[in-house]
C-alpha cells in the first residue's frame, strides 16, 4: 500500500465509541494528508451516536478519487479504538487491508444481560493488536487513546511526519496539543519496530509541569511496550 | 490561525463560506442534524447577522423578509424542517423576492438521525421553485453564490438540496474573499401585486411563476454547471449531488450527465446526452425522482429497478445491485456484534425523571430531544414519537378518543426547546378543548440534542449573547393552566409523587423537571456514588436508572455485581436512591481525584473560524 499511496486512493475507516475521540482523529488524518498534497475527501457519522453509541468516520486520500464514503471491501486501513466496534466494521476492509486494533472490549448494550462472544472473525490474520488503553492509562492521559492511536496508523501510510506535525498544530487547541502531541508520538514509536532510546528526563531543564510528567512516564513506557501482534 | 487558500471544510462550513463571500446579510435556521453546522459557522462572520430561530418556518419567514427588504438571505433547516416551513415556502415562490432569498435543505439518506428519511427534492417541484444540488464541499460553497445571482434573476426563493454525507464530508475547498464592505439592504420597494397575496393577486402570479419555469428550464440547458462528460458511449449515467462522486467511482469509464440544476430539468441536454450513449442509468438516493421525469420525456433509462429507494448509496452498494439487477440492502457492519445504543449521559435528570415514570404505568406520547432516548432500554417509557411538538396534541387526542378511562393515564413528555418550537400551540389547544391530561416539560435551558445552541427559553443568541429568556412559568399561566409545579428530578421519591399527583388531578396538569444540561453548567464534583459490594446480591433488580457509569463486574462464580466508572460518575445519586438493598453510598472526593477528573473534562472544540 505504501508503494501505492500516491496513485491509487487510501480509504481509512476510522471507527470506536461516542467520546474516543473518533471524528477528531479523521480530521487530523484527513488534515496531515491535505497538506501533503493529496486531495481529500473525509465523511462521518455521529448524529445520534453522541455518548457511548458507534463513531466512525472514513478519510480518503490520493490523486485522482470522487466518493467520500466506500462500502464494503473497500476500506485499506482499519483502525479500530475499541475491539467489538472494529469487528463490526472488518466487512468494510479489504482482503488485502489491514486492520490496526486497541486492545479494549467494551461491550455492546451492557444494560442487557445478554453476553455478545466474539466471533471467530477476531483471529482474523489482517488485525494488529495494540495496547492502547493500557499505555494512555499509564501515561494518565486515556482521553489521548484516539492520538495514540492515530500515531500507530501513521507509521503504516505515507504521509511525512512534517505533515502530521502541522496537522497537529493545526487540529488541537492550544490547551490539548502538548499532551495528545506527545501520545501521538508514543504511538508511532509504539509502532516501529526498533526500541526508542529513553533519552534524559525532561525535568532538568523544564518547570515540573503536567505534560513533562507526562512525557516522562511515556518514554518510561513505551522502550519497553510491546510491538503490534496478532495475538488475541 | 494561518491564512490560507485551500481548507478542508464540510459541506455546511463550505455553504457558510459562499454565503459570507456571496454578501449575505441575514442568516437564519433552527438546529438539526445534518446542517446545524451552517448556522453555526454564519455566526463567527463579522458581516453576516446570524440568528437561531424559533422554528422554521419562523426561520423561513425572517429570512423571506429581509429578502424583500432587498438583503441577500439565507435559511438553513433540516428536512422535516422544511415541513414545518413549507406554508411559507410555497407562497413566498409566489410573491418572489427582492434580496437574493437561499433555502437549505439537509437531507438524511439511512436516517442517521431523523424520524423519516424523505427526499426533500419532492418540494422543488411541488412548490415550483429551482433546485441545485452540490457533489462536495467546493460545489457548496459556489453553488451558493450561483444560487443568489439565480434567486436575482429570476425573482424566486433558490433551494438548495443537501445530503447527511454533504453536510458532514470534508473535502479541500479553495476560498474566495470576504465582501469588500458589510452587505447592506437595498430598501423595500411596495408592489401590491407581488407582494401582496389576495386571491386575484396569486392567480396572476401563478402564470408568473409557470413562464419562470419554462425560462429557467432552458437557463439549465445553457448553465455551465450542468455538463456532459464523455468517455465510453455504451454506458451513460444521468446523476447529481453525491450520488455523482459514487458514480465515478462506481463506472469510472461511463459517460455522464451531472445535473446540478435538478428542478427544472434541462430537457434539452437530457435529449442531446441519450442521442448521444447508448443505454441510460440513472444513479439517484431515495426516490426515482429524475428518472420518472427522464422517463416522461419519452427516454428509455434503468433506475429504481436496479437501485436501491432505501437508504444512502456507497459505490459497491451500486455495482452490486447492477451486477444482480436487484437492489442491494443497505450495507451494515457484522451483524454478530450488538448494536451500540446512543445512551443518557451519566447524571442526566432523565435518568431519575425516567425511572420515576417507568414506575407510573402510563401511556406516554413523546418528542424530539435527548429525552426521546427514554423510549430505549431500560426504561421503555415512551408510546409514540412522531414529529416536533406532537406530544402533548397526540396525548389530547388519545385521551378523547379513549374517554373517561384515559384519565391519569396519559402524559405527554416534551424538553423546553422543543416547546418553545411548537409545543405552545398544542397546549393552547389542551386548555381550548378541555384536555385533562398531563403534559411533564423536561426543562434543560439549551437545545441539549444539536449540541447546547441557544434559544428563547434561555435568552442566549447565536453569537452567544445573553438576552431575556422566557419565564415558561408565567407563559403556561397565561394560556390558562392552572396546575403547575415544578419537580426536582435528582429526588427520584419527590418527582414520583409530583406526578402521581399531576395525573390525579381532575383538569390538564403540568409538572416541569428542572435542571440545567451538565455540558451547559457542569457541576463541580463533590461526592460519587461508592460500592458497598458485599451487600449486592441482586444485580439488575434494582438497575432501573440505566446510568453509563454503572458497568457490570464478573464477581466469580457465576454471579454479575456493579461496578461504578469513577471516570464517569458525577455522583447525582439516583443510583443510591434506587437499590433496593442499601448497597450503594455517595461518598466525597478526594482533592486527587478531583485534579484529574477537572484535567478529564473535554474541552469544547472552539467553532471553526475562517
Amino acid at each position: 500500500m505504501e508503494d501505492t499511496a500516491t496513485k491509487l486512493p487510501v480509504t481509512a475507516l476510522i471507527v470506536g465509541m461516542g467520546g474516543q475521540g473518533v471524528v477528531l482523529a479523521g480530521d487530523t488524518l484527513a488534515e496531515a494528508a491535505m497538506l501533503s498534497g493529496l486531495n481529500v475527501k473525509k465523511s462521518e457519522i455521529h448524529g445520534l451516536s453522541r455518548r457511548f453509541g458507534s463513531v466512525s468516520c472514513q478519510v480518503r486520500f490520493g490523486e485522482e478519487l470522487y466518493s467520500p464514503l466506500r462500502g464494503h471491501g473497500a476500506v485499506n486501513v482499519l483502525l479500530a479504538m475499541e475491539g467489538y466496534e472494529g469487528i463490526k466494521h472488518l466487512p468494510f476492509l479489504h482482503s488485502d487491508g489491514i486492520a490496526l486494533f486497541n486492545r479494549l472490549w467494551s461491550k455492546p448494550g451492557a444494560l442487557t444481560p445478554a453476553e455478545v462472544t466474539a466471533p471467530a472473525a477476531v483471529r482474523d490474520q489482517r488485525i494488529g493488536w495494540t495496547e492502547g488503553t493500557v499505555l494512555t492509562h499509564q501515561a494518565e492521559c486515556p482521553r489521548s487513546l484516539n492520538f495514540f492511536m492515530l500515531g500507530v496508523l501513521s507509521t503504516r501510510l505515507t504521509i511525512d511526519a512534517g505533515a502530521w506535525h502541522e496537522a497537529l498544530e493545526n487540529i488541537l487547541s492550544a490547551a490539548s496539543r502538548e499532551v495528545n502531541t506527545e501520545m501521538f508520538a508514543a504511538g508511532r514509536r509504539s509502532a516501529m519496530p526498533i526500541h526508542v532510546r529513553t533519552p534524559a528526563g525532561p525535568f532538568s531543564t523544564r518547570a515540573p509541569n503536567r505534560a513533562s510528567h507526562i512525557r516522562f512516564r511515556l518514554e518510561e513506557s513505551t522502550s519497553e511496550s510491546a510491538p503490534i501482534t496478532n495475538e488475541v | 490561525m494561518k491564512s490560507r487558500s485551500r481548507l478542508l471544510l464540510s459541506g455546511n462550513q463550505a455553504v457558510a463560506r459562499g454565503a459570507m463571500e456571496s454578501g449575505v446579510s441575514i442568516a437564519t435556521s433552527y438546529p438539526g442534524t445534518p446542517c446545524t453546522e451552517i448556522l453555526e459557522s454564519l455566526s463567527t462572520y463579522g458581516t453576516v447577522q446570524a440568528m437561531w430561530s424559533t422554528n422554521e418556518k419562523v426561520a423561513y419567514e425572517v429570512a423571506l423578509g429581509a429578502a424583500f427588504a432587498g438583503a441577500r438571505s439565507l435559511v438553513a433547516m433540516k428536512h422535516v424542517g422544511l415541513n414545518v416551513a413549507a406554508d411559507p415556502l410555497f407562497s413566498s415562490v409566489y410573491t418572489g423576492i427582492n434580496g437574493g432569498l437561499v433555502v437549505v435543505v439537509g437531507d438524511d439518506p439511512s436516517a442517521h438521525s431523523s424520524q423519516n428519511e424523505q427526499d426533500s427534492r419532492h418540494y422543488a417541484r411541488a412548490a415550483k421553485l429551482p433546485m441545485l444540488e452540490p457533489s462536495d464541499s467546493q460545489e457548496a460553497k459556489d453553488f451558493v453564490a450561483h444560487a443568489f445571482d439565480l434567486s436575482e434573476q429570476f425573482d424566486t426563493p433558490v433551494l438548495l438540496r443537501l445530503t447527511t454525507r454533504l453536510c458532514h464530508s470534508k473535502t479541500v475547498v479553495e476560498i474566495g474573499s470576504p465582501p469588500a464592505e458589510k452587505p447592506k439592504a437595498t430598501g423595500f420597494v411596495p408592489d401590491f401585486d407581488k407582494f401582496v397575496l389576495l386571491p386575484r393577486q396569486a392567480i396572476l402570479r401563478h402564470t408568473v411563476i409557470e413562464n419562470r419555469l419554462e425560462a429557467m428550464a432552458e437557463y439549465g440547458d445553457r448553465s455551465p454547471l450542468n455538463r456532459i462528460e464523455l468517455r465510453d458511449r455504451e454506458l451513460g449515467i444521468i446523476t447529481s449531488g453525491v450520488p455523482y462522486c459514487y458514480a465515478r467511482e462506481a463506472f469510472p469509464d461511463a459517460s455522464v450527465l451531472k445535473l446540478a440544476q435538478t428542478f427544472p430539468l434541462p430537457v434539452e441536454l437530457i435529449r442531446e446526452f441519450a442521442s448521444k450513449v447508448k443505454r441510460i442509468l440513472v444513479i439517484e438516493e431515495l426516490d426515482p425522482f429524475l428518472e420518472e421525469q427522464i422517463r416522461a420525456l419519452g427516454i428509455e433509462v434503468d433506475g429504481k429497478n436496479w437501485l436501491p429507494r432505501v437508504g444512502e448509496l456507497t459505490p459497491e452498494r451500486i455495482l452490486h445491485s447492477v451486477q444482480k439487477k436487484a437492489p442491494q440492502p443497505q450495507e451494515k457492519g457484522d451483524m454478530a456484534i450488538a448494536g451500540r445504543v446512543p445512551r443518557i449521559c451519566a447524571g442526566c435528570q432523565y435518568l431519575g425523571v425516567y425511572t420515576a415514570i417507568a414506575r407510573l404505568g402510563v401511556r406516554v406520547a413523546g418528542d424530539i430531544g435527548c429525552y426521546t432516548l427514554g423510549a430505549l432500554e431500560p426504561w421503555n417509557a415512551i408510546d409514540s414519537v412522531v414529529c416536533m411538538g406532537a406530544s402533548i396534541s397526540t396525548a389530547l387526542g388519545m385521551e378523547k378518543a379513549l374517554g373517561e378511562e384515559a384519565h391519569g393515564k396519559i402524559l405527554a413528555i416534551i424538553g423546553d426547546g422543543t416547546l418553545l418550537h411548537s409545543g405552545i400551540a398544542p397546549l393552547i389547544d389542551l386548555v381550548h378543548n378541555g384536555g385533562r391530561c398531563t403534559v411533564l416539560i423536561m426543562d434543560n435551558s439549551t437545545t441539549a440534542m444539536t449540541g447546547l445552541q441557544g434559544h428563547a427559553g434561555n435568552g442566549k443568541t447565536a453569537q452567544g449573547e445573553t438576552g431575556r429568556g422566557i419565564n415558561i412559568e408565567k407563559l403556561l399561566e397565561a394560556i390558562g393552566l392552572t396546575w403547575v409545579k415544578v419537580a426536582n428530578p435528582y429526588d427520584l421519591e419527590a418527582t414520583e409523587a409530583l406526578l402521581r399527583e399531576a395525573l390525579a388531578y381532575p383538569g390538564p396538569s403540568v409538572v416541569i423537571s428542572r435542571a440545567p444540561c451538565l455540558f451547559l453548567k457542569p457541576k463541580k464534583l463533590v461526592q460519587q456514588a461508592h460500592l458497598k459490594t458485599e451487600a449486592c446480591t441482586s444485580w439488575g433488580e434494582c438497575f432501573k436508572d440505566g446510568c453509563v457509569a454503572m458497568e457490570r463486574q464478573d464477581l466469580g462464580e457465576g454471579k454479575i455485581g456493579p461496578k461504578i466508572n469513577l471516570d464517569l460518575c458525577v455522583g447525582c445519586t439516583l443510583c443510591v436512591q434506587t437499590c433496593p438493598e442499601d448497597a450503594l453510598a455517595p461518598q466525597a472526593v478526594t482533592p486527587e481525584l478531583l485534579e484529574i477528573r477537572e484535567w478529564k473534562i473535554p474541552q469544547p472544540n472552539s467553532p471553526l473560524r475562517l
